[in-house]
């Protein structure tokens, strides 16, 4: 299974710090203000830190309102609900996670809206975290939606930022790499992208995972890619190059050249495994100015040299 | 209902008001294969063969009949997909 190793590059979507025991680490939460008019909308946060740690959490609103802290839980539901004056919140805190023994959490916020004719809150929500038991320290958290809220401040990392799929171990996973900086549209209109030609795209999610696992695995052509153009995608004019194709970007757009590599591999050799695939792929890649068989967190192990396969 | 077999987010969702036997969750139910009870599962609209990881559509109830069957290991709620945007 070849799969995007997602285009969070550019977005605080992981934050991670070192706790003592005793004391508290805050995490801001830049979060999208919600008018009088707009819908409910649920901000979400998952926390995971190491089996030796018990750790409590609080949430504090932005006029610096606060939750009690939330210890682990392992009797009964490990979810409470808390009200506080510019919003709804939930806290669990379950028990070890069967998969892993590590301990995780799940903060959900669900903003009230502001009353009409009232300034708008700053938006700033902060988790609140407090070291029950520290033995390893380090507490990372991923907001589950970057499009309501993100990290801000000093808590922010700029690595492991691949979710499920791409952070599966059998998976192939893509970073994406830019071959293309140029277009013209359909209208002869030229248009240039602001990424950088000939290097991964800045737009490309980092690893590793948590536990060391070394992704992404690859890089390929995933920006300003021409692709064949559904009559459903509504794509915008300034990317249309004709009536048939559009100019997209991600890793989504780089993971179908390592399929079709792989679709090849298999006509060569029905029998292929994908840990081999998957194997073969990276000892014939490198990253640019490097020698073959380094990884980087945002490379993975690079290009493949597809014709050495 | 054994809590240590439900995951974060289910528990979460379980939270949430409404008829414990009517309102459906979406979960992954990780099982051992080799012991779990096809009839079970059917009765609650989960994957009755399979390998390790089942899929259903199960309700509050269904998460805690499930959750005591000892060769049942875990109960995921199942994220809501969505496309990823343009970079």
């Amino acid at each position: 299974m070849c799969c995007a190793a997602g285009n969070e590059g550019n977005l605080n979507i992981h934050a991670q710090v070192l706790m003592q025991k005793g004391r508290t680490r805050t995490i801001g939460c830049a979060m999208a203000r919600r008018g009088p008019a707009d819908p409910a909308f649920v901000a979400a946060y998952n926390g995971w830190y190491n089996k030796a740690d018990r750790i409590e959490v609080s949430v504090v609103s932005p006029s610096d309102v606060s939750t009690p802290f939330q210890p682990v839980i392992t009797t009964g539901s490990p979810s409470k609900d808390y009200q506080l004056p510019e919003g709804a919140v939930r806290i669990i805190t379950p028990g070890p996670d069967p998969g892993n023994g590590d301990y995780n959490f799940v903060v959900m916020v669900e903003p009230a809206p502001t009353p009409a004719g009232s300034p708008p809150p700053s938006g700033l929500w902060r988790l609140r975290l407090k070291g029950a038991r520290v033995s390893k320290g380090t507490v990372d958290v991923w907001t589950i939606d970057e499009r309501v809220s993100l990290f801000s401040g000093r808590t922010v990392v700029d690595n492991m930022k691949i979710g499920s799929p791409g952070s599966a171990t059998g998976a192939i996973t893509l970073a994406s790499y830019t071959t293309k900086v140029e277009w013209e549209n359909i209208f002869g209109d030229p248009f240039t992208a602001g990424l950088e030609l000939d290097d991964v795209s800045d737009f490309s999610s980092e690893g590793p995972r948590r536990d060391g696992v070394e992704k992404p695995d690859l890089a390929a052509p995933g920006a300003m890619i021409a692709a064949a153009l559904s009559v459903h995608s509504g794509a915008q004019p300034n990317f249309l190059v004709d009536s048939l194709h559009t100019i997209k970007s991600g890793t989504s757009m780089a993971t179908p050249f390592v399929v079709g590599l792989v679709a090849l591999l298999l006509q060569r050799q029905p029998d292929l495994k994908p840990a081999a695939a998957k194997a073969l792929l990276r000892k014939h890649s490198l990253i640019p100015g490097h020698k073959a068989g380094v990884f980087d967190a945002k490379w993975g192990y690079g290009l493949i040299n597809a014709k050495g396969l | 209902m054994d809590w240590s077999k439900v995951d974060a987010a289910l528990a979460g969702a379980l939270a949430d008001a409404g008829d414990p036997g009517e309102r459906l969750l979406p979960v992954f139910v990780h099982v051992d294969a080799g012991r779990a009870d096809p009839s079970i599962l059917a009765d609650l609209d989960v994957q009755p063969e399979g390998g390790g990881v089942r899929t259903g559509m199960v309700s509050p109830d269904g998460v805690d009949h499930l959750t005591d069957q000892p060769w049942v290991t875990r109960v995921q709620l199942s994220g809501p997909l969505r496309l990823l945007g343009d970079a």
